[in-house]
């Protein structure tokens, strides 16, 4: 899976994401950097 | 997932957002039902709860190899590094099952290659809905023969993938012959 986001807010999506990239789902994503203060990012890098 | 993400930080002269929105599923994996979900709609509770937001799901292979290769773009250039693509072809793609009726369709619906532009190599995907005979020729921009992948053999009723790897970047025609049908297309190496 492949994603762009400008606004991500909703942690239940980058929860997602994690998921499937833990279950050993290739993952890749951009994200701007408005959304770098937000939960999800935290969710996509820690 | 670690450097498989990366945040967009402008500078110079660019664009000052990433604007997108947008998901590609199984860009590359003929098996599935490949896809694109985009529109204007954020992932976010605004946008899920308040917004008036438009979202777009694409169920086709070309759009969403369209949305992928901007996507490796995008990421190579802001310093990223990607895993090639695992490409499976032992089964039917979906958008095949449903779009063939007899004989060869001359429509990228038929035929797919993929990934095109390509850093690596190129997928030549077909289906067969009846035994024919079938031609397949790639060339080099001055018409130099590089492959002849099947060489006029009669071919059962089947899905079919063949794999072509330039040496060199440039551009390169694939002619397909199949049931005095031709198909031609470009394919680009990075």
């Amino acid at each position: 899976m492949y994603f762009g986001m400008y606004t991500f807010t909703d942690n239940a999506d980058a929860t997602l994401l994690v998921s499937r990239h833990s279950a050993g789902v290739y993952v890749a994503g951009i994200e701007d950097q408005f959304s770098s203060t937000y939960t999800p990012h935290t969710t996509l890098t820690s | 997932m670690g450097n498989s993400f990366i945040v967009y930080s402008p500078s110079g002269a660019v664009a000052s957002v990433y604007h997108n929105k947008y998901l590609i599923v199984d860009p590359a994996n003929i098996c599935s039902d490949i896809l694109v979900e985009t529109g204007s709609h954020n992932w976010s509770s605004t946008a899920d709860v308040q917004n008036d937001e438009n979202i777009l799901i694409i169920h086709n292979a070309n759009a969403a190899n369209i949305y992928y290769q901007a996507f490796h773009k995008d990421f190579l250039t802001m310093g990223g590094t990607l895993s090639h693509i695992v490409v499976s072809a032992s089964c039917t793609p979906p958008y095949l099952r449903k779009s063939i009726n007899s004989g060869l369709e001359t429509s990228n619906n038929s035929i797919s290659i993929y990934p095109n532009p390509t850093n690596d190599q190129f997928n030549i995907s077909y289906h067969l809905d009846a035994t024919e005979n079938v031609n397949i020729m790639i060339i080099d921009y001055l018409g130099r023969e590089q492959m002849i992948p099947v060489n006029n053999e009669m071919q059962d009723a089947c899905d079919y993938n063949v794999v072509f790897t330039p040496k060199q970047s440039g551009m390169y025609i694939i002619k397909m012959t199949i049931c005095n049908q031709v198909y031609t297309s470009k394919m680009t190496k990075l």
